[in-house]
């Protein structure tokens, strides 16, 4: 057992593995107490910003949900990392898949901001902030689009090498 | 599509997979691909071991056959 402990802490692949996922919770905890701040602020606040918050209502948690979702899916990919698989079709689905969520958070915030203005309940806040999550949405989506098509490229690289004798 | 007769040679030269594979410095399991047809490539290097090995010709294992879907 502690031969193989030791054989896995000499592993770059899983030592990057556990960089990762160290990572990821972080992430993860940092959007929970984001959320959790925007959820105690929404139920406390009096000001502006307050007002700003609950607008968004059930918004906010449905982000909250799908970047949790996402990096969920980030830290498969890092197990499949650790497994020194990188370059596998189930690495090559997941960063599609985290791709969609950013996708469908981008649409989200498109389509609110679209109501935003018609409806006149313009305020700088409300747009800056759909305008952000909405360019970051589509910045992440278009990244890990591209890190999927790579990945599939580098397994079927990877599968032609491994069957050259 | 290219295929390679070993089990001809080995025949021939009275000699064992196992035996072959640890002469041309590959494992079984990447001797059955090469058997098998499953292989994409064959390097220079591993065809020149293998005639070595069998004392024949690139001619002697490669084939040609034509594809059925074709």
């Amino acid at each position: 057992m502690t031969n193989r402990i030791r054989k896995m802490g000499n592993n770059k692949q899983y030592q990057l593995s556990l960089c990762l996922k160290v990572v990821d919770i972080i992430m993860m905890c940092l959007v929970v107490g984001l959320f959790g701040v925007f959820s105690w602020y929404e139920k406390t606040g009096v000001d502006q910003m307050a007002d700003n918050i609950r607008a968004y209502g059930y918004f906010i948690y449905l982000t909250e949900a799908l970047t949790l979702l996402m990096l969920a899916i980030f830290w498969r990919v890092a197990t499949e990392i650790g497994r020194d698989n990188s370059f596998s079709m189930e690495n090559v689905k997941h960063f599609r898949y985290i791709g969609f969520c950013s996708g469908l958070i981008s649409i989200g915030y498109i389509i609110r901001m679209i109501y935003v203005i018609v409806s006149g309940q313009m305020n700088v806040f409300r747009i800056v902030y759909c305008l952000m999550l909405a360019v970051l949405g589509i910045l992440v989506l278009s990244i890990c689009l591209i890190l999927s098509c790579l990945i599939r490229n580098a397994y079927l690289m990877k599968q032609e090498n491994d069957l050259t004798i | 599509m290219i295929i390679i007769n070993i089990d001809v040679m080995l025949a021939k030269r009275k000699m064992k997979v196992g035996e072959l594979a640890e002469r041309i410095g590959i494992t079984n399991a990447n001797l059955s691909i090469l058997k098998n047809g499953k292989a994409k490539a064959i390097r220079i290097e591993t065809l020149d071991a293998i005639c070595r090995a069998l004392e024949c010709q690139p001619g002697d294992i490669l084939e040609f056959q034509e594809d059925e879907d074709q």
